[in-house]
């Protein structure tokens, strides 16, 4: 199987060295290196968000929540991901007609100028380094572990994680955006293709999608009804999620941007309805892979879960296009948040003459650094807080959308909110408050405070839209 | 008369249904019509998980008729 990885491995780095070479070549302007040109067409759009929104939790974490939670996992992340498609849709057409792509320069700035001052900039940038630098890390982490449990012979897992953040430094350094779409789009192809095979060939271990429920409800019968024989998937948590993961669209830069930079409006729509279908699929092909873990690796831990089903019960060339493929996952998140952060650094400062692209590449380069510090000496807290980033950018969404839908009516206590809420939010991951009150999960009851706020403050603000920029 | 021009003027108005489709969708979805310990099947499915991939089939649809029937923007704020 080493042969095979070394060989898949050095056609995929290949692929990217000479991406990164072509798009170089290509880029004749700023905005064709932090934008990629503003002209993505449907495939590669959906391609490229499905890339950064399908990281390695897709192929390491969903088969494990699956054969640990049951089927209540779909609702989870299966449901809320065909909802995230058309909030792309919504969001997109949207913000296209507030934003010209030529004017686009990322949203930290776009924030600042709608609310007239520095405090909305400096809340969003906030919100998205403490959410997304321990969710770069932990991708880092989680591969790394992986690999070195797998082919430990190679090299131990801090230098996996040094390996990738230097592949990622080349490439997004030299190629910009257009070098991290291509990646994105090999990574979008090989995720998919691989967890499709895999997941094939566990439908056939029950020798159908029948017997494969006949067979857990012989023996795990609490995995085929919600909330789960541990009970984690409650009402309450299934909302939370939900609000959370729809809103990705809306609150994570390295989204809203793509649906910026599309070519024009019916390639935003195609793209949507094609990350619908490829998010079904996806996630869908990930239950038959954990329900065959709870059948024949029940106790195991999730680690060695994971070897057996992705690796050791595959065929050494399948395994081989999993593990690239969990590198090219990896990397396909990490780069695009850690380009997003640099060019959202660039986006809020206020002065023109500090601007420069140099700063973009030197900020990818402090980020990549943290996130690999973080990555190496993350413990139990970080893993924790980067599961939560999707929660707590949520919060940043009631700001965002009033900016977009009510630009004549907004004010600056909805910033502070917004921060307030943040701030909240971390104090009850890191155990300073309790975890629920009143009965509400706290993230919940967060998130609904900071969003009634916010309508309560724009309700009182009595300014009307001209009628050409109503809202849709 | 259903001239091509009236068809472009109430599109906002089956795309604000598409709107109302997702949310009424999304809460159904949190309801125990989807949600709880049912142990029947359909078509060998388990109820939650059959009621989910309808719901989520659901969303594919609206996306689908969205991307036909959101407002073209009239030039202003459209990449190209």
């Amino acid at each position: 199987m080493n042969g095979w990885i070394l060989g898949i491995g050095s056609v995929y780095l290949c692929t990217l060295i000479a991406a990164a070479l072509r798009a170089r070549k290509s880029n004749h302007s700023d905005n064709d290196f932090l934008m990629a040109g503003s002209n993505l067409g449907a495939l590669v759009g959906c391609l490229t968000v499905a890339a950064t929104l399908f990281s390695t939790f897709t192929l390491m974490g969903m088969p494990d929540l699956f054969r640990n939670h049951g089927i209540g996992a779909w609702i989870f992340l299966g449901v809320s991901d065909c909802a995230l498609a058309f909030v792309a849709l919504w969001f997109g057409v949207n913000i296209r007609r507030r934003i010209s792509a030529d004017d686009f320069n990322g949203f930290s700035g776009w924030l600042g100028q709608k609310y007239r001052g520095r405090h909305a900039t400096y809340v969003y940038l906030f919100g998205i380094f403490v959410f997304l630098i321990p969710y770069v890390a932990i991708q880092i982490k989680g591969v790394s572990l992986f690999l070195n449990s797998i082919i430990p012979s190679v090299m131990p897992s801090w230098a996996w994680s040094v390996a990738i953040v230097g592949v990622i430094l080349a490439y997004s350094e030299l190629g910009g955006l257009k070098a991290i779409i291509f990646a994105d789009s090999i990574q979008g192809v090989v995720l998919f293709g691989a967890t499709i095979i895999i997941a094939s060939s566990c439908v056939s271990y029950f020798g159908g999608i029948g017997p494969m429920f006949d067979s857990i409800e012989s023996t795990s019968p609490a995995l085929l009804s919600i909330p789960g024989p541990s009970g984690l998937f409650t009402y309450q948590f299934l909302i939370a999620s939900f609000l959370a993961i729809a809103m990705i669209p809306v609150t994570q830069p390295q989204m809203g941007t793509r649906l910026i930079i599309m070519r024009d409006s019916s390639s935003l729509a195609r793209m949507a309805v094609l990350l619908a279908l490829f998010s079904f699929v996806l996630v869908l092909a990930t239950l038959p892979i954990g329900l065959y873990g709870a059948a024949l690796y029940p106790t195991s831990a999730t680690g060695e879960f994971i070897a057996q089903v992705l690796v050791y019960d595959q065929s050494p060339i399948v395994a081989a296009v999993v593990v690239v493929g969990l590198i090219a996952a990896a990397i396909s998140t990490a780069d695009s948040q850690l380009f997003a952060l640099g060019s959202e650094l660039r986006s809020g400062i206020s002065k023109p003459q500090y601007r420069s692209l140099a700063l973009v590449r030197s900020a990818i380069v402090v980020f990549a650094l943290s996130a690999l510090v973080v990555s190496l000496v993350s413990n139990t807290n970080i893993v924790l807080l980067a599961r939560t980033s999707f929660a707590g950018t949520a919060l940043l969404a009631p700001m965002i959308l009033s900016a977009v839908f009510f630009p004549k009516q907004l004010h600056r206590l909805i910033p502070l909110l917004t921060g307030l809420g943040l701030i909240a939010f971390l104090a009850s991951i890191f155990g300073l408050t309790g975890d629920a009150v009143w009965g509400l999960r706290m993230d919940l009851l967060i998130f609904i405070v900071v969003a009634l706020g916010t309508a309560i403050i724009l309700m009182f603000s009595n300014h009307y839209l001209p009628d050409e920029r109503k809202i849709i | 008369m259903n001239s091509k021009s009236n068809i472009h003027h109430h599109r906002p108005f089956w795309w604000r249904v598409c709107c109302g489709g997702v949310i009424a969708l999304s809460v159904v979805t949190f309801t125990p019509f989807v949600i709880g310990g049912h142990a029947s099947r359909i078509l060998h499915l388990p109820y939650s998980l059959a009621a989910g991939l309808i719901i989520a089939l659901a969303f594919i649809a609206l996306t689908i008729a969205g991307s036909f029937l959101y407002p073209k923007p009239l030039g202003r704020g459209d990449n190209k």
